[in-house]
């Protein structure tokens, strides 16, 4: 994705409302640029008036002026409004694209990546990219506009002096180009190395513990100031850079008006001209390659950006997780059927090679085995979490394949082994298991898992919040919350990783109890370890 | 302790940032010297054309150009270089604050919060310095320059100028106020909207798992767009403010060149001078038009440095002086210790307890019943509220708390794994840990084998929080750390609770290894764990209501003799099970 198409690309978010995006893009600019002309008229009017020594037509003149110049800036704070409302409306569309994509990648994906970097490139680059609609854009073609339109009366009024300094200009903004690349070369650098000192600083945080205990401050810290030095040293190549290149768009202005000095009074001398075009024109030439030099400045600004936006859609457009995977039906017709199971985790350790398991419906299924072995992993592989590389799997007589994974999802409820509570209260992490619960709803699954009397015994009850990561509440509360969720849930499978080990005996009694329950007519299948749990089991399977 | 905060290190760096600031007149200077130069220039073709010596207009601005030519680069440079200095100065502050910021603050922030804080508050602060206060000082000193020159000129016409502006000024400050609430608001919003970003992949399991992704796309839109909406009103606003300012702007000028003009008539000016004069008050009206623009962006970005001053000015952990004598007889003394989070309700309410040096004590009781906070409090993570804590005789708040760290090793239930590989997560253990150290470490907790069974063993990388790995591998990782730290006490968290019957027992032997010659503290429910105790305290509802060892416990046919009785039965369970 080259630079242009990313632009393309990222004008297309602003959908319908693009066109009114130009449309006040260019009023904006066309406005506030007859303000500067009218400007400069007046004082060549007014130059004039000097040099004939004759104010007789001031009131008129003057008159004519000030009222286009109202009227040119009100239709400009018009204008501005909706430009900064499609702006933002823009940068809201590519925020939603961006953090729908988050949350429906391959779970391999979660795995892999940290999750400070991943949030660091969401919101740095999204925020980077949405600059282009909010600034960067119209910086950059405003002065393009502004140009053309102080070139026409420039043109009318001293032909040869404007097209002298055009020149000049031309020679500017080749300098400028040059520039470009190298500077977006440095600035790609600088990004990476961004989001590996966010990804520094997060352990920083979230390794609280660890540091404290095992004090590993200094190492944590040192790590996170050598990438710094790195990444100052890149940003100090970059302000050289640009330094550079505004010193050299500087001394250009200053050697037009040699320009203007020795062309202007040459054509004077000769008649040509009257002061107050000269004058127009010089003033004219100052707002011109003011934007000039704008379009100098912000070029790089505005490729920085483009990289950041490249990064977003490069985010956006990877492979979100499948909608469904190519595993076709077993043979046997039980309930749950998995036969001839290939699969690893990428390069690393194959977990099952030719495995089977059936399990017939209604059944309580133990799954035992070392730490390792792959029970976790075939719960996951049933969630469709992960794609078997060979093997045949149905459910209820249909093939995995002919399922979406959101169609198995709903078939199964899962209660992991550390069961993650929402920041938000506690009645809506339970209402997750269901759309559109009511609280009675919630309420019966949450005194099914034995969890209603420690949440109305909480201050706010049921809209406490769980707090981050369920901070405030003990494993085996959250365990319970979790389980009420499952509950509600309703689903025909239920998938258990672990779920009462956390608990103590008095909880987990009572849980044991709710789970009994809501087994009936379920078909389970549960990983635990303790053999009171498994003796629970009808069967028992060994990986 | 003395504070630092962002504007004392900006202050630091201030002699680069004069340098900055004279090159920047210089700058200013040229401008005006150059606009003067064609002012004299345009007269002497008005009155004397014959006689005008071009060669001397060359070379003057030939030699402008090269001092422009320096002088705006190293006002850029050096404007930026500063820049730098002190957000790289900033970084390095927070880097060493971080780890010895009281546990509690990030308990109660949470960290999505000051994740957010970090992420585009630092940006803030880049924008402050390399763009915004670099623009207001060229702009600032270009006016003056300016200004200066202008009332050289002439008096009655600089008098316009200087009336009207400040008035703009004035104004534009009236209605960054009301653009400051609205900014604020927003700075809230959006700490929310990654917070829940945060949330929901964190949570990625439980979302994928519920088909939660409509639901999420909801709970972000939401947020994002009252985002949007806070802008609408911000926009209105400054929009507003800004057409004020331009058409108020513009007023001097009108009135500026009808003055000149008469001024011309009475030949107090030269037409020259007024060119000059009309072009630099140009100058002038631009660079103005910058300031309130820039004032409001600068209070956005302060809002930035009030927030990083304040992670700056968190509450470091308090420690004493004390390291000291760890041969006393009693390792930790609990008396009458209570504590809750936040003015709740106590957690734990009058808690007594000891754990004798060399020997096994086992807290037990009902989870959330307070005993994880127990460990808290033993590490100096969280300070009790009443009570006296001591260790090895001496209260702990006398003590050095890096020493009296380095007496404890904590295997928790939520081990946390940096994203490195697994020998340099080990390795925290101990600092300057050797290979052979840390392998050693490993065959004791019993993981070594594992290790060795993955394709790049040793150099592994593990995911964030070790997502890639089993609880019972984690948990034996977390062991193997303990090992190499070696320290005299050693905190057990629930350590086999979530573990299979075959890793239970690598974990169990391991830890029966680690534990000759400690003083060790271990917290479970599993009474198979505790049995061997030297002392057992039952905790109940945030106080200790039994203690003694197994037998005496049983004895008193209390709650501990309850539970144990359960757990028999579930064991008898167990001798009858067979599994393949």
């Amino acid at each position: 994705m080259n630079n242009k198409s990313t632009f393309i690309r990222l004008m297309k978010v602003l959908d319908k409302r693009l066109w009114l995006y130009l449309f006040v893009v260019l009023i904006t600019t066309i406005s506030m640029t007859v303000y500067g002309v009218i400007s400069s008229y007046l004082l060549k009017d007014i130059l004039e008036m000097a040099q004939l020594k004759d104010a007789s037509k001031l009131p008129m003149k003057l008159a004519i002026n000030v009222i286009i110049g109202v009227l040119a800036v009100l239709v400009w704070r018009w204008a501005i409004i909706i430009y900064n409302v499609e702006a933002k409306r823009g940068i809201a569309n590519l925020e939603k694209m961006v953090f729908s994509k988050a949350v429906r990648l391959p779970m391999s994906y979660y795995e892999e990546n940290h999750s400070a970097d991943f949030i660091s490139r969401m919101i740095f680059d999204t925020s980077k990219a949405g600059d282009i609609f909010g600034s960067r854009f119209r910086r950059l073609v405003a002065p393009s506009i502004s140009v053309v339109v102080y070139f026409v009366p420039m043109m009318l009024l001293c032909w040869q002096l404007t097209l002298a300094m055009l020149l000049l200009s031309c020679v500017a903004l080749l300098i400028n180009s040059l520039f470009m690349k190298p500077m977006k070369k440095v600035g790609t650098v600088i990004s990476k190395e961004n989001a590996s000192l966010f990804e520094k600083l997060t352990n920083l945080l979230a390794a609280s513990d660890v540091i404290k205990i095992f004090d590993a401050g200094d190492k944590l810290s040192n790590d996170y100031k050598t990438i710094n030095k790195q990444y100052t040293k890149h940003v100090n190549k970059q302000n050289t850079m640009s330094s550079t290149l505004q010193s050299l768009n500087y001394t250009l202005e200053v050697i037009c008006t040699l320009l203007f000095l020795v062309i202007g009074v040459y054509y004077l001398d000769l008649g040509i001209v009257s002061i107050g075009e000269i004058a127009a024109v010089y003033a004219m030439y100052g707002a011109f390659n003011w934007h000039f030099l704008q379009l100098g400045r912000y070029m790089p600004e505005m490729t920085n950006c483009l990289a950041n936006a490249k990064r977003v859609f490069e985010f956006i457009d990877q492979p979100g997780e499948k909608e469904s995977f190519l595993i076709p039906a077993a043979k046997s017709d039980e309930y749950i059927s998995i036969e001839n199971l290939d699969f690893a985790y990428n390069e690393e350790r194959q977990i099952f090679d030719d495995f089977s398991m059936h399990i017939n419906k209604g059944e309580c299924v133990a799954l035992v085995g070392g730490s390792g072995r792959g029970k976790s992993t075939i719960l996951k592989i049933l969630l469709g979490f992960y794609e078997p590389q060979a093997g045949a799997i149905s459910i209820d007589g249909k093939a995995f394949g002919e399922y979406t994974l959101a169609n198995v999802r709903d078939l199964i409820a899962y209660v992991p082994q550390e069961p993650y509570l929402y920041e938000m209260t506690i009645a809506q992490n339970i209402a997750y298991g269901k759309e559109n619960s009511t609280m009675e709803e919630i309420i019966e699954a949450a005194k099914a898992a034995q969890a209603h009397d420690f949440i109305v015994n909480l201050e706010n009850g049921y809209d406490t919040i769980a707090g981050e990561r369920g901070n405030r509440l003990s494993g085996g509360e959250r365990q319970r919350i979790a389980i009420a969720r499952a509950i509600l849930k309703n689903a025909p499978i239920l998938i258990l990783d672990e779920a009462t080990s956390a608990l103590d005996n008095e909880s987990e009694a009572l849980v044991s109890e709710a789970i009994s329950h809501l087994m009936e007519g379920k078909t389970t299948i549960m990983i635990a370890h303790r053999p009171s749990t498994i003796a629970r089991a009808d069967r028992v399977i060994k990986i | 302790m003395k504070k630092c905060t962002i504007g004392k290190i900006a202050v630091n760096n201030g002699l680069l940032f004069l340098v900055g600031v004279i090159m920047s007149f210089v700058s200013a200077a040229v401008t005006i010297y150059s606009n003067d130069l064609v002012a004299e220039a345009v007269d002497k073709v008005m009155s004397d054309a014959k006689n005008m010596n071009m060669t001397y207009y060359i070379k003057a601005i030939v030699l402008v150009a090269i001092i422009a030519l320096i002088a705006t680069f190293l006002e850029g440079f050096v404007l930026k270089l500063y820049s730098v200095r002190v957000q790289t100065q900033y970084k390095k502050k927070i880097a060493d604050r971080i780890p010895d910021i009281e546990y509690a603050y990030f308990d109660e922030k949470g960290s999505g919060g000051i994740m957010n804080r970090l992420i585009s508050d630092v940006g803030e602060l880049n924008k402050l310095f390399s763009e915004n206060i670099p623009m207001m000082i060229s702009s600032v000193i270009v006016i003056t320059a300016v200004m200066i020159y202008m009332i050289a000129l002439d008096v009655k016409l600089s008098l316009v100028t200087i009336i009207i502006y400040p008035i703009l000024l004035y104004i534009s400050n009236i209605v960054s106020n009301k653009v400051k609430k609205l900014v604020n608001l927003r700075r809230n919003l959006l700490d929310e909207r990654t917070a829940i970003i945060n949330d929901c992949v964190q949570g990625i399991v439980v979302g994928k798992s519920y088909n939660l992704e409509k639901q999420q796309d909801e709970r972000v839109g939401v947020v994002v767009d009252e985002v949007f909406k806070s802008e609408k009103a911000r926009t209105s606003i400054s929009s507003l403010a800004f057409v004020l300012e331009t058409l108020i702007g513009w007023l001097p000028i009108v009135i500026s060149y009808v003055v000149a003009l008469y001024e011309v008539l009475n030949d107090s000016i030269t037409a020259g001078e007024m060119l000059a004069f009309a072009v630099l008050l140009n100058i002038v009206s631009r660079n103005i038009e910058n300031i309130p623009m820039g004032i409001i962006e600068l209070k956005e970005c302060l809002v930035s440095v009030k927030r990083l001053n304040q992670l700056l000015a968190a509450p470091i952990e308090k420690t004493g002086t004390y390291k000291g004598d760890l041969d006393t007889e009693n390792a930790i003394e609990f008396s009458n210790v209570t504590f809750s989070y936040n003015q709740e309700e106590n957690v734990l309410d009058g808690i007594d307890f000891v754990a004798k040096t060399a020997t096994q004590t086992a807290i037990i009781g009902t989870s959330g019943g307070g005993k994880s906070t127990i460990f808290k409090l033993i590490c100096g993570f969280y300070r009790a509220n009443g009570g006296s804590y001591k260790l090895f005789n001496e209260d702990f708040e006398k003590w050095n708390l890096k020493s009296a760290r380095e007496c404890f090793s904590l295997v928790s239930q939520n081990v946390f794994l940096l994203p490195e590989s697994i020998a340099d997560n080990i390795a925290y253990g101990k600092k300057n840990a050797t290979m052979d150290e840390i392998i050693k470490a490993c065959k004791n907790a019993n993981i070594h084998d594992f290790i060795m069974s993955l394709p790049q063993g040793y150099d592994t990388v593990v995911g964030e929080r070790g997502v890639r790995l089993s609880g019972g591998e984690r948990q034996r990782i977390s062991i193997a750390r303990a090992f190499l730290k070696n320290a005299p006490i050693l905190l057990l968290d629930e350590p086999t609770s979530a573990i299979d019957v075959e890793t239970e027992k690598l974990i169990q032997e391991a830890i029966d290894r680690i534990s000759v010659g400690k003083t060790v503290i271990i917290i479970a429910h599993r009474l198979n764990t505790v049995i061997g105790a030297d002392n057992i305290y039952v905790l109940s509802d945030g106080v200790i209501k039994e203690s003694g060892t197994h037998n005496e416990l049983l004895n008193q046919n209390g709650i501990y003799a309850e539970l144990y009785g359960k757990q028999l039965l579930a064991e008898a369970k167990d001798m009858e099970v067979a599994y393949e």
